[in-house]
């Protein structure tokens, strides 16, 4: 029989750690509330029994406040949490173990893993005490006790476990530590008999303990020690002076000056000095030769090796082009995560997107977009209401480059001049703020109040960094690169068999007259529908002006958001919601080209 | 609101905007909302505040050690005694 086990918690606790220890998966762990916002699942085996492992939103309560705590709560409690929606924006289910729902056999798990953090030991106790209500057996991992020591907690665990009647294992997720037992005690419960589960559910209903907060107050006073912190008093100045207007708000500006220049910095180093030579110098002329030698010179010749000849342009854009900036990117993207410095910038922040309508952690889900904006999409669940999701969406599709684009933008202005680079992202910068104005004022709906928690400051782990880089790595191999390459070989063809000569005198008027690009400038716009690099990157080889490069950047820039960014609007959103996107930002795409080609030929 | 006991109004209690940076009370009431208990924000606690954001931004706290961020609306409605 295949067991159910679902890992539930606080926000921000460490299971999503946890689940990857499990299960060997690598799911998205950051230091801050929201990383997690649809579950993942893992089959595992622990000794040689098939366990379903669901990695579950974090939420405090079973009383959703966003989409994202939705899934945790319909996840345990099945249908009845969407039948008891209190209001529009939180959907309660109250732990009634009577109701037929929870019955279902394909519907209830096994076994509950509840991630308890020692560090905000209360703030999880109360959905901890919620689900002891329900009849499900519970194991509870302590973890994070290591950071609730340097901050002068400490849990007894051994009253604990006699205050509740559950089995508690101390971790520390990160290093792995306690996580072996965890697993013993996994298999031990789910190995119980019946009768045992009677007798636990026996114990339970003794207890003393329902869940209010008035029991966790008196559990807590119970159980919490306070100690001497071991912390360093040093991080506590740092985070003062990173949390304060003055002196944190210039240093976030110099803070992402430096995130900038260092994607940047890193990203031209690789593919200056690593990636550059070791494809045009070991990869590809051993291809073009073999091809020349294998296939007689014509259209089938120039589809491999020709002007977008797909072994050669299909392999140096995704590898030489963009892989830099993707290793780069992630990199640092991985250690501003884990360090809880995103949190600070939206506290910082917060008062500034009010009035685009977003919480300051709108910011969080923008960073991630500058990476790819799928996962950043899926990650505004973690706002809280419909407009906030919308708006976000929105300004990614619009005018957040991910980090394939970027890398274009690099290889095609930065060569010319840093300042028109710089200045394609300044003017992405505000048509965001002047649409984020537009839309909080004539989009419907309300904005939550701020109200979260800022998560200790952390040194990032190296460990944890490099696993993050290598699952980013992999995704970006298998839904970066090689749909990349697809679309090359399509463009090839389209180039050799005259399709896209074709293609750009039909939309000659539209790119030559309106935009005063060459004719050839229209083979990007028929390619950047499928990828959002490719909206840029052959305009690399036509010998642009730079008021052409920057008419072409700005163009590229707000274009078509790639077709699988406009399925996962469709997937997470509606289908009319997706197009209505899409014509929204290729409208504007046009319509500011033209005017930016006008203007700059007035100032140039 | 939660119930104040009567007792409390013989008190001094402002609303917790109103505490400067640096200052500390005790939480006698909060609003209605999902997030403010798991949080720490229930009366009783004592509640430290380390400062405001500019342009209308939110209020920095501290409770039980924890650091929370909540917008000027709700700190109005959160009444402290010092």
């Amino acid at each position: 029989m295949k067991h159910t086990v679902l890992l539930m918690g606080a926000p921000n606790v460490g299971k999503s750690v946890i689940f990857n220890y499990l299960t060997g998966l690598n799911v998205r762990v950051a230091n801050y509330t929201g990383t997690t916002v649809d579950y993942a699942r893992g089959l595992i085996n622990l000794n040689g029994q098939a366990i379903d492992l669901i990695d579950v939103p974090g939420t405090y309560s079973l009383c959703a406040t966003c989409e994202a705590e939705e899934v945790a709560v319909n996840m345990v409690c099945g249908k009845s949490a969407a039948d008891c929606a209190h209001s529009a924006s939180s959907s309660c289910c109250s732990p009634a173990p009577d109701t037929a729902e929870h019955d279902t056999p394909a519907e209830k798990p096994s076994l509950l893993v509840y991630v308890l953090d020692a560090r905000n030991f209360e703030g999880g106790l109360y959905l901890l005490l919620q689900l002891l209500e329900l009849d499900v057996p519970l194991i509870v991992a302590l973890n994070r006790g290591d950071l609730a020591r340097e901050k002068g907690f400490l849990v007894d665990v051994n009253a604990l476990v006699s205050a509740l009647n559950v089995p508690v294992v101390p971790t520390v997720a990160v290093t792995g530590e306690g996580l072996e037992e965890l697993q013993k005690e996994i298999t031990a419960a789910l190995n119980k008999n019946p009768e045992q589960k009677t007798a636990l559910d026996h114990e339970r209903a003794n207890r003393n303990f329902s869940a209010s907060w008035e029991n966790v107050e008196t559990l807590s006073s119970q159980v919490l020690r306070r100690i001497s912190p071991t912390g360093n008093p040093r991080s506590e100045e740092w985070d003062r002076r990173l949390t304060n207007p003055w002196p944190g708000l210039p240093l976030a500006a110099v803070i992402l000056a430096v995130i900038f220049m260092a994607v940047v910095g890193i990203g031209m180093g690789l593919r200056q000095f690593i990636l550059l030579p070791l494809f045009n110098i070991l990869i590809i002329p051993p291809i073009i030769n073999l091809v020349t030698e294998v296939i007689p010179a014509g259209v089938i010749q120039n589809i491999f090796i020709g002007e977008y000849g797909f072994l050669v342009k299909g392999l140096e854009w995704p590898f030489t082009l963009v892989l830099p900036y993707v290793l780069s990117f992630y990199t640092v993207l991985s250690l501003v995560e884990d360090s809880g410095y995103l949190p600070r910038l939206a506290l910082l922040l917060d008062g500034l997107f009010n009035r685009i309508g977003l919480p300051g952690s709108g910011i969080i889900p923008i960073m991630i977009g500058y990476g790819c904006g799928i996962p950043a999409i899926m990650g505004s669940r973690a706002l809280g209401s419909h407009k906030e999701r919308m708006i976000v969406t929105i300004l990614i599709c619009l005018a957040v480059p991910c980090i394939s684009q970027t890398g274009a933008f690099i290889s095609l202005l930065a060569a010319r001049s840093i300042t028109v680079m710089l200045a394609v992202f300044i003017f992405g910068f505000l048509v965001m703020i002047a649409a984020g104005l537009f839309l909080n004022r004539y989009l419907k709906g309300d904005r939550q109040a701020t109200l979260t928690e800022i998560p200790d400051l952390l040194v990032p782990r190296f460990s944890v960094a490099i696993k993050k880089l290598w699952l980013r790595m992999k995704l970006y191999i298998t839904d970066g690169a090689l749909p990349m390459i697809g679309a090359v070989a399509l463009a090839s063809v389209l180039y050799e068999t005259g399709l896209m000569a074709a293609w750009g005198r039909a939309i000659s008027p539209l790119v030559t007259g309106w935009l005063r690009l060459p004719e050839s400038a229209a083979a990007p716009l028929a390619l950047g529908v499928l990828r959002r690099e490719l909206a840029v990157l052959p305009l690399l080889d036509m010998e642009l002006t730079t008021l052409q490069l920057f008419t072409g950047a700005v163009v590229g820039l707000f274009y078509v958001p790639c077709i699988a960014i406009v399925a996962a609007v469709a997937r997470e959103f509606k289908l009319s919601t997706a197009v209505s996107i899409l014509l929204l930002t290729t409208s504007l795409a046009f319509f500011a080209g033209g005017i930016v080609a006008r203007i700059g030929a007035l100032i140039f | 609101m939660t119930n104040m006991p009567a007792s409390d109004y013989l008190q001094k209690t402002i609303p917790l905007i109103d505490l400067s940076p640096g200052m500390k009370g005790t939480i006698a009431a909060v609003p209605e909302n999902p997030l403010m208990y798991p949080l720490g924000l229930r009366p009783g606690k004592d509640i430290l505040c380390k400062g405001c954001q500019l342009f209308g931004g939110p209020l920095l706290v501290k409770v039980d050690d924890r650091q929370i961020a909540l917008s000027r609306l709700l700190a109005e409605k959160i009444i402290v005694s010092l």
